[in-house]
């Protein structure tokens, strides 16, 4: 019985002295394999009497549960140890600078017509195109402006030829809108247009949207209203106001310059008025039963103010440190 | 339009005042660009007198002056050419600003100065001067400059729509306040003329359609050399009209007051009648401002037996001018309608303070009153004879009745307004009308040629009542959905994807350098030139975006960026014959590095496949990639495909030709794209079910192919082949070089294989991968590794 003891002595020291569970196998086999001496201890119980063998059997079995035990707690602490130190090996500066992924970024002046366009479907304002280059009869004589219109020579137009011109404004797209479809209408039309001229605070070409709302009671009131609304919207200010002052326009009768409160000020905006009963005829709508506003806004303007952004030449100049803080 | 504040001031009893004449006028439509105040400025500066004057003893240029300012003499040092003793000068005192500059006592070399000596410059006359500017004798030493010089005043300026050519006068303007604030006003009275001989000068008015009206008077034996009021040429100059002589200045005073421009030839330099007719091809004009015009045909002019005198309405001509040694002229008074004007002067390169009225619409009722207000002042300031005044008359513009009705009245606005109301408004702005209770009938005055429908007059109601009072109400409308296409991305949509994929949005111009872009494109008969370009580098309109792109690029790569991608969403255009076509673009470009500088990944350029993968992610559907029959010459010829939808071309991608990429002195590879926007836009909708249904089995295959083959070319002709149960064909490795002969390359593929109902037999995934290869050995040649 005393080789026993030393027994679980001797698993005792090597089991400590085994710091991977790939050798801690080979040293439990030792101890517990077939041809052990655990194995050999119980081979030996057959020759003993049938009154010592159960006890001695006992005996044995209590000792290879204490050297199985032994095993899996040193089992446990290695598992434990490798763990830890895997843990930390694996340790990394977390301070490093991440693998960057450069996000490009959306241009704010096509932004602006993004959102320009959600705040006017949200209404039931349907968004819509026409063409940049424009025939005379779009974007001039439909829209009231005769050959020997002063307004023709205020527009600074491009010409390709005779009859074609790239659109001064985005107004055109009324005409072709009511051109294919009856009322009640309700569109804006967001778009590239050009004129000729240059400096500081004029681009040959900007972005206007065009707004057209037609129905058979439609009003100034209305139009103050919508306009209103939009740049509360826009700008995300409840209290901001609009003051409408007497204008000119051809195709719009009354015509008026919209004025927005800014920084304790006004700020001109755009333009809009009742669409001219001529305008109607041109696309026969008969005016007497349908009426209804039109409105342009200058969406570079807009850009400028809601990004804080002070010279217009930057939205064409390309240049990445700009764009990419959109 | 400039107008003097004090002037126009003169018309009216009751004072103006001037912040609220701005806002009154603004918010009538007349807008007040600017009020420039004269003499704001001018508080410490007085009229001085140089008593003495002696050089400065340390400077050449300098002189040290003694300068008398009425109340007291101080010594002041003056670097201008002209200082000499006698003469009065402006005087600026200790404690007068210019601007951020104040003056104060200062040494100048070592000498004291006690103020400074003024030019015109300095005192808001002119814009330059070289030297001080030299007073009248009779002004009085110590007055302010502001008082001396009636500087006293304000100068508006009104920036009128079209439409108010009405107002293109100072008695336009007056007669506009009088509407808006009741504040009555007074026209200058004009004398009877007594006419003291008759005019030999005959009149042929052979255009009368396009000069309905036509005055004309002799004045003989004027004198031209004489000073008129400092106060009427300070009017001019403050409308920005130089003094030119007394005549002249006057007929400008007058067409200031009235909104009548008029002419006045020297008698003497007339050659036989005066005819008003069409110019004729060819003939030529030297114009009072020197320049030499040939006329085109059918222009309106004033002409004698030998030469054309005026373009009519424009400019008068050199040699039948009026200068001081004038004594007898001829002065035309007419109405030549805004039809006939229309771009007239534009065409000659002109817009005269004439030409710009009858453009616009001259009081035809106010052509004669006009001329005796001239003659009244001719003679007042002049003398002379006057003879009997010529009129030649024809049909002139009828202003027609237009009905109001109160009811549309409101319709139109959304706001009520009273019978009483629209009464007063009428009246207030001098309309004659009836009003039959249901309907006004309004006949506008002659001035108002916009005035010619029912909405006209609305508007003229709602002016005077004030868009303020406008109330801002939202439409009430019946509530529809608008249709939705859920099967189709939007643009915004599009644009996000690409720019989650680091590209930058451009927004570019649409025109470009024609040659530019000549270099770089195909199609020359495809390009649209404009007429008339704001620049030459920006005359035609782009066909691609790619050479705005490569500049946009270039602008970068000089200011140090290494990594660049670019896109665009914007239309390009092409002409076809007579017609244009506009076409939607999605179109881009990457350049440089493939990743920013950093610690973790090894840092390579971008090539082909990054952007062909860019190009794929933006998609739902899938894309094939093929050489293009022919070369683009645009892309490099090794390195280009066309990107086909089905069987549909629907834009291209390559690596810029060196050749181009030489002319636009780029440094590296640029890989370009085009993509028709408006063709990427399906969605993927239906869900594939029987995916998720088994596991697939994976199969590699290794093979040795050609060089030349191409594995798109491999890949769909098993996707084609429907190999049962093979759902995928992919290839992972491509390897080239040591142990393989030069001619080929050796291409490994993984298979999955898959069914959709059940896990398939090992046989039966060996059938599937054995058909594969057969495939690949009858087609391409293949060999097995």
């Amino acid at each position: 019985m005393d080789n026993l003891d030393q027994l679980i002595e001797q698993a005792k020291t090597d089991f400590l002295g085994c710091f991977k569970l790939s050798e801690l196998d080979h040293i439990k086999a030792r101890f517990l394999g077939k041809s052990g001496p655990i194995a050999e201890a119980m081979k030996t119980l057959s020759l003993l009497s049938a009154e010592e063998r159960p006890k001695k059997g006992a005996e044995i079995n209590q000792i290879k549960r204490q050297i199985e035990d032994l095993l899996n707690i040193r089992k446990e602490e290695i598992i434990s140890a490798e763990l830890n130190k895997r843990l930390e090996e694996e340790k990394i500066d977390i301070t490093l600078p991440s693998r960057k992924f450069e996000k490009g970024s959306l241009h704010p002046v096509v932004n602006t017509i993004s959102s320009i366009s959600k705040i006017f479907h949200s209404i039931g304002f349907d968004v819509t195109d026409g063409p940049e280059i424009e025939d005379d009869f779009h974007n001039f004589t439909a829209l009231n402006i005769p050959e020997s219109h002063p307004a023709r020579a205020m527009h600074d137009t491009f010409y390709i030829n005779k009859n074609y011109v790239l659109r001064t404004h985005t107004s055109p797209v009324q005409i072709r809108y009511m051109e294919n479809n009856a009322p009640p209408i309700q569109i804006i039309s967001p778009g590239r247009v050009y004129r000729v001229d240059s400096d500081a605070t004029h681009s040959p070409m900007f972005h206007q949207v065009e707004g057209l709302m037609i129905n058979k009671d439609v009003n100034f009131s209305n139009l103050k209203g919508i306009v209103q609304s939009f740049l509360q919207k826009y700008f995300e200010d409840e209290k901001l106001t609009i003051r409408f002052r007497p204008s000119y326009f051809p195709f719009t009768e009354p015509s008026a310059e919209i004025d927005m409160s800014w920084n304790g000020g006004w700020l001109e905006i755009g333009g809009c008025g009742m669409v001219h009963p001529n305008v109607l005829k041109h696309v026969n709508i008969n005016p007497e039963e349908f009426q209804g506003f039109a409105f342009g806004l200058g969406v570079e303007r807009l850009t400028m103010l809601k990004y804080g952004i002070d010279d217009l030449r930057h939205f064409f100049n390309h240049d990445l440190r700009f764009l990419e803080q959109f | 339009m400039k107008v003097s504040f004090s002037w126009l001031n003169n018309y009216f009893d009751k004072p103006l005042n001037i912040e609220s004449l701005e806002y009154d006028l603004t918010m009538a439509g007349l807008e007040v660009d600017s009020i420039e105040h004269l003499g704001a400025s001018l508080d410490n500066v007085v009229v001085g007198k140089i008593i003495s004057i002696e050089k400065h003893p340390d400077a050449d240029k300098l002189n040290v002056c003694q300068v008398d300012v009425g109340s007291k003499e101080l010594q002041i040092v003056c670097g201008a050419p002209n200082a000499r003793a006698g003469i009065k000068i402006p005087c600026a005192l200790i404690g007068a600003k210019f601007g951020q500059f104040e003056i104060k006592k200062a040494k100048l070399r070592g000498v004291e100065s006690f103020g400074m000596l003024c030019s015109s410059k300095e005192i808001g006359l002119s814009d330059s001067a070289d030297g001080l500017l030299e007073l009248s004798q009779d002004l009085n030493l110590g007055d302010r400059i502001s008082d001396a010089l009636d500087l006293n005043d304000s100068v508006l300026d009104i920036s009128l729509t079209p439409n108010r050519a009405d107002c293109l006068s100072v008695q336009g303007i007056a007669r506009e306040i009088k509407s808006l604030t009741g504040n009555p006003f007074h026209l200058p009275k004009i004398q009877k003329i007594e006419s003291n001989f008759k005019s030999d000068q005959k009149v042929n008015v052979i255009d009368s359609n396009n000069c309905p009206l036509y005055c004309g008077v002799e004045i003989a034996g004027l004198n031209n050399t004489i000073n008129l009021p400092k106060e009427l040429i300070s009017y001019l100059s403050r409308s920005d009209i130089s003094s030119i002589n007394p005549v002249v200045d006057l007929v400008n005073y007058v067409m200031l007051e009235t909104g009548q421009p008029m002419h006045a030839f020297a008698k003497d330099k007339l050659t036989g009648s005066i005819d008003v007719r069409p110019s004729k091809t060819g003939e030529k004009i030297v114009l009072l401002n020197d320049q030499e015009v040939t006329l085109k045909e059918n222009d309106l002019v004033i002409a004698d037996e030998k030469n054309v005198l005026a373009i009519a309405g424009v400019m008068g001509g050199k040699n039948s001018s009026v200068d001081y040694d004038t004594k007898n002229i001829f002065i035309e008074s007419a109405f030549f309608t805004p039809l006939s004007m229309a771009g007239k002067a534009r065409n000659y390169g002109l817009n005269t303070d004439s030409s710009h009225r009858f453009e616009r619409g001259v009081d035809f009722a106010n052509s004669q009153n006009a001329l005796m207000r001239l003659i009244n002042l001719i003679q007042q300031y002049c003398g002379g004879d006057v003879s009997d005044i010529q009129e030649h008359k024809a049909t002139l513009p009828q202003r027609s009745l237009i009905k109001v009705r109160p009811s549309r009245v409101e319709r139109i606005l959304g706001t009520k307004v009273s019978i009483e109301q629209m009464e007063s408004i009428f009246t207030n702005l001098g309309f004659e009308f009836k009003n039959s209770g249901s309907e006004f009938e309004v006949y506008p005055p002659s001035y108002r040629f916009d005035l010619t429908i029912e909405e006209d007059l609305i508007e003229e109601v709602i002016r005077i009542i004030g868009y303020d009072n406008v109330e801002a109400k939202d439409p009430i409308t019946t509530l529809s959905p608008l249709s939705t296409n859920f099967a189709t991305y939007s643009l915004d949509e599009v644009r996000n994807k690409i720019s989650h994929l680091g590209f930058n949005e451009l927004v570019s111009y649409s025109f470009i350098d024609a040659e530019k872009e000549r270099d770089i494109h195909f199609n020359i008969d495809e390009q649209i030139i404009l007429e008339n370009p704001i620049a030459e580098n920006m005359n035609a309109m782009r066909s691609h975006l790619w050479s705005s792109h490569l500049d946009a690029l270039k602008f970068n790569i000089n200011r140090g960026q290494d990594r660049i991608k670019f896109f665009e969403i914007a239309k390009s255009f092409t002409k076809n014959d007579e017609s244009f076509n506009e076409q939607l673009l999605l179109s881009g470009l990457i350049y440089g590095d493939s990743i920013e500088r950093g610690w973790a990944d090894k840092r390579r350029k971008f090539d082909f496949y990054d952007l062909k993968s860019d190009i794929e992610s933006i998609v739902d559907y899938k894309l094939i990639f093929k050489v293009p029959d022919l070369t683009t010459n645009f892309y490099h010829p090794g390195q280009e495909a066309f990107i086909y939808k089905d069987s549909e071309v629907i834009g291209s991608l390559g690596l810029l030709h060196p050749s181009i990429q030489k002319k636009f002195d780029i440094d590296g590879n640029v890989y370009l794209f085009e993509l028709d926007a408006l063709k990427i836009l399906d969605k993927k909708l239906k869900l594939n079910t029987a995916k998720l249904k088994t596991v697939p089995v994976k199969r590699d295959i290794s093979i040795l192919v050609d060089q030349e083959v191409q594995v798109g070319e491999i890949i769909s002709a098993v996707e084609k082949a429907n190999i049962s149960n093979v759902t995928s064909f992919s290839l992972f490795d491509l390897y080239q070089g040591d142990g393989i002969d030069d001619s080929k390359k050796s291409l490994a593929f993984l298979i999955l294989i898959q069914d959709t109902y059940k896990t398939l037999e090992e046989n039966e995934v060996e059938n599937s991968v054995q058909s594969i290869i057969n495939l690949l050995k009858k087609e391409f040649n293949a060999t097995q590794r």
